[in-house]
């Protein structure tokens, strides 16, 4: 499995089709719908990790000031927290800025 | 592999800034490092106050995270030149991001007197380990109050850095070396090893 991150609009998906493997795009936003829907996390990442061939694409959302509203906030720690858990089992992990991926693992 | 850190980072004398952004796993990276630069006595020094459910499920999870780690623990919001730590050989200083929150609620003095606490730190042990948070790139313009908040920050993140050994920013739980003599590899394995 290979992981992408970094800031919106960078080119991380264009670099993520380079593969020419399966690409799940905008981990982010399904994480948001996992949380408004009250779906288990857990269950759908290890899902996730269960698949070899596949790159993940997430945005790096945890750059800011802590926002006043608390959805906003689990959002935010859920998306970092998930990053953290695909990173350690990916065998590759990339950030994009500029259109320019650079490896970090 | 011990001992390819030990050379790397030596055991002595290390000040080192561990900069990311929120849930990016860097205390539990910073955490480790402690562990890699000394078997001897640590400090954690809390500046978090627990006021709030967010504030006391992020103080219980740190404490989670460090429970088998063998820290002391002071809290300390304010005022860091007054903490006497000479009985400790590393200190862990987690975060500067709500120590500026605090210092900024109590004086105008703010920076002068991080920049003292962290000084007078730099004194008495021989490792320091700071958090400091990346709230930079949110794209977001706030009022006044927030934005000298950001731009206090960034200036004490970068005066840190000018003084520091080494900084790591950590990107997903993955170390990366800004400033120092390490390398990927090394700083790598902390997170993993530990």
């Amino acid at each position: 499995m290979i992981f992408i991150t970094g800031g919106k609009y960078q080119g991380k998906t264009e670099f993520a089709k380079t593969f020419g493997l399966e690409v799940v795009d905008n981990l982010e936003e399904q994480i948001k719908q996992w949380l408004q829907n009250d779906i288990n996390i857990d269950i759908e990442v290890n899902q996730l990790l269960s698949k070899k061939d596949i790159v993940i694409v997430c945005d790096e959302v945890g750059c800011g000031i802590v926002p006043i509203e608390k959805s906003e906030r689990i959002y935010r720690e859920v998306v970092g927290r998930t990053a953290c858990i695909l990173a350690k089992h990916a065998s590759a992990v990339y950030k994009v800025d500029c259109a320019i991926a650079r490896r970090l693992k | 592999m011990m001992q390819k850190l030990k050379n790397m980072y030596g055991l002595n004398n290390k000040f080192i800034l561990v900069i990311g952004a929120s849930a990016s796993g860097k205390s539990e990276y910073a955490e480790n490092l402690c562990l890699h630069l000394s078997k001897g006595n640590k400090l954690y020094i809390a500046t978090m106050e627990p006021y709030g459910d967010d504030a006391k499920f992020r103080i219980d999870r740190h404490r989670k995270l460090r429970k088998t780690k063998g820290f002391d623990t002071l809290e300390k919001y304010t005022n860091l030149g007054e903490v006497k730590a000479t009985a400790y050989d590393t200190i862990l200083l987690e975060c500067m991001s709500t120590l500026l929150a605090n210092e900024m609620f109590i004086t105008n003095e703010y920076k002068k007197n991080i920049i003292q606490g962290i000084d007078n730190f730099k004194m008495q042990v021989p490792n320091l380990v700071i958090i400091s948070n990346n709230v930079f790139t949110d794209g977001v313009k706030y009022e006044q109050q927030t934005e000298a908040y950001i731009k206090a920050l960034a200036e004490i993140n970068i005066t840190l850095a000018q003084k520091a050994d080494i900084v790591i920013e950590v990107i997903c739980g993955i170390p990366i070396v800004l400033k120092g003599e390490t390398n990927y590899e090394e700083s790598y394995n902390i997170f993993f090893d530990v």
